[in-house]
């Protein structure tokens, strides 16, 4: 049940990344055609970005898709490269505790900016990037759970595109 | 507490939550926190973890990194990558050497569409090294190539690397885009004589294949509109201010997505795939972009970045000697670090140094990616050849590092070329790059 609704939020959390591309392009291509844009696209994108990376980080988290060093963790046997993956959840679980705690005070204590043409208001999507924030924590102690259990799913090998 | 200290110690937890397997960009952004915290205080440090998520997350500069990575991995899913091989196997397979000649020409082709050093790697290891094993080629010299070859995927534009680091010392990214072309080119025909020089001495390690007619070698050409449509649309479109580099990546992944719907080699499951693939891909940068952000707040604080700043410019070696220190300390620090973080982390550092000491921020760009090459493929830590060989599971990491050697030693004459003549890299974004 957990991995199906974890599934469709990184459906949904991917497609807003598509969005972002969407608008950009469509921006792009309005602005040329007819000499205007789309109204906040600029707003939305910065917002649909922030949501769906926040959401990603959270399901980076429990996957354990996280970039990682793995030089120690490669050298030992099953046992210790439990113990070393609960305790860097467990780290990474004190970094994200206190981040989704902050990032919820500060979105709470927003004031009614809205975006430049809708007039949308903004807290609505922070809200939204804040509530990954808070599941990136519930999804690190989530699998802190799992890997003592040793049901934990396993990054290694996941795709890197990045450098 | 002394300042220093709190900065080495801050450095030092670094690397030892990133030894014991933390994620990168929390062992930075931990140790960030902690380090501000005891220099500032607990409450000050804590606005800050709410503040800089927020901030680097929704900053729209940052896209254009999701976009690039869509970009490729729409362009690899619409079959670009192997239409670029199978061109190259046409025209040169039937020569020594040929498949492997042909698995550089699409390795420069598939980077030219995508931004990404291991992404190539990974495409090229699925789409190319089946082919010369299956040819009878060395698979451990095969390997070594194809990730040597997957480098091309951030010197060539677009690169990711280039616009981290056009991003962070707010260089123009387009320019920088430009300076990598030429770069490329050398590294390609650099790769290439190695290949002929292996094809000549070692002929059994590089065996020729069959012969393609004429017309099975231009009716590998016609396949390639797409890979040039979409280099040109995005390359053109930033050289003409059609649009930014920013746009432009955002035009790179939807033109990807349509190239591969219009073709019909795009199907719904496979572009979900692929979103949540960019995904989790992008999330993992982004991570160690919003670590780097807060650690370089702790750093700021602690005056470390303006002292290491001065240091280095004030070392009585030169300004040659400087680069020459600052080059060997990235080629230990990206044999044991991930070369983002590397980035992220030293940037903020040598760049001001460099300009202070009169170098040009464009070519030092040029600069950092071949740094970031030798990261790559050098032992221990190479992530390219930690990715062929999670790929080709049977061939031995030590052979594939083996394999990467003669690619490193025209690699290392290709940085004394860069950095010899500065104008390899800027005599073209200097001509066109406005």
């Amino acid at each position: 049940m957990l991995n199906r609704i974890l599934a469709f939020t990184e459906s949904v959390a991917a497609l807003f990344l598509l969005l972002v591309a969407a608008l950009t392009f469509f921006n792009v291509c309005v602005r040329y055609l007819f000499h205007t844009q789309i109204p906040d696209w600029f707003d939305l994108s910065k917002q649909l970005q922030a949501i769906a990376i926040m959401w990603g980080i959270a399901l980076a988290t429990y996957r354990g898709t996280h970039i990682c060093v793995d030089i120690l963790w490669e050298h030992c046997a099953g046992a210790w490269r439990r113990r070393i993956d609960i305790f860097a959840t467990a780290v990474t679980l004190l970094l994200l505790a206190p981040m989704a705690w902050m990032i919820f005070v500060i979105v709470a204590n927003m004031g009614s900016e809205v975006t430049s043409d809708l007039r949308l208001q903004l807290r609505y999507f922070y809200a939204i990037a804040a509530l990954g924030a808070v599941a990136a924590a519930l999804l690190a102690v989530k699998r802190i759970m799992e890997l003592y259990a040793q049901r934990a799913p396993d990054g290694v090998g996941t795709e890197r595109l990045d450098g | 507490m002394d300042r220093d200290l709190v900065a080495l110690l801050g450095f030092v937890l670094m690397f030892l939550l990133m030894a014991l397997r933390v994620p990168i960009g929390v062992a930075m952004g931990l140790s960030g926190i902690l380090g501000f915290a005891a220099l500032s205080g607990m409450g000050p440090a804590l606005r800050l973890l709410g503040q800089v998520p927020l901030s680097v997350l929704s900053d729209y500069n940052l896209s254009i990194i999701p976009m690039f990575i869509l970009m490729g991995a729409f362009s690899a899913g619409a079959g670009m990558s192997r239409e670029l091989f199978a061109a190259g196997t046409a025209w040169l397979g039937h020569r020594r050497g040929g498949l492997a000649l042909a698995t550089i020409t699409a390795c420069g082709g598939f980077a030219a569409i995508n931004g990404s050093s291991v992404a190539t790697a990974a495409t090229m290891s699925q789409v190319a090294l089946p082919e010369m094993r299956k040819a009878g080629y060395d698979p451990g010299l095969s390997a070594g190539l194809i990730a040597a070859g997957g480098t091309l995927g951030i010197m060539i534009p677009p690169s990711v690397i280039f616009v981290l680091y056009g991003i962070m010392t707010e260089t123009d990214i387009k320019q920088l885009f430009f300076a990598g072309v030429v770069p490329g080119i050398i590294a390609m025909l650099f790769y290439s004589t190695v290949i002929l020089f292996f094809a000549w001495r070692r002929p059994a390690t590089m065996p020729s294949g069959r012969i393609h007619s004429w017309r099975e070698r231009f009716a590998t050409l016609k396949n390639l509109w797409a890979t040039l449509l979409l280099f040109l649309v995005v390359l053109g479109g930033m050289y003409l201010g059609v649009f930014t580099a920013t746009e432009a990546a955002g035009v790179g992944a939807m033109g990807a997505l349509v190239i591969g719907l219009v073709r019909g080699q795009l199907h719904v499951n496979q572009i979900k795939e692929t979103l949540v693939g960019s995904l989790r891909v992008s999330a993992a940068i982004l991570t160690i972009v919003l670590g780097a952000y807060l650690f370089g707040y702790f750093l700021t604080i602690t005056q470390f970045t303006q002292n290491s700043i001065e240091f280095l410019v004030h070392l009585p070696v030169g300004a040659y000697g400087v680069l020459a220190l600052i080059m060997v300390g990235y080629l230990i620090l990206g044999a044991v670090m991930d070369e983002l973080a590397m980035i992220l982390l030293t940037v903020p550092i040598v760049f001001p140094a460099m300009m202070q000491l009169g170098f040009d921020p464009v070519w030092f760009g040029v600069i950092i990616v071949m740094a970031v090459t030798f990261g790559m493929i050098c032992p221990p830590v190479g992530m390219n050849v930690f990715v062929i060989n999670s790929i080709a599971t049977d061939i031995p990491l030590t052979r594939i590092y083996r394999g990467t050697f003669p690619f490193i030693a025209v690699d290392l004459v290709r940085l004394f070329l860069l950095c010899a003549f500065p104008m390899l890299s800027l005599w073209l974004p200097r001509t066109i790059g406005g």
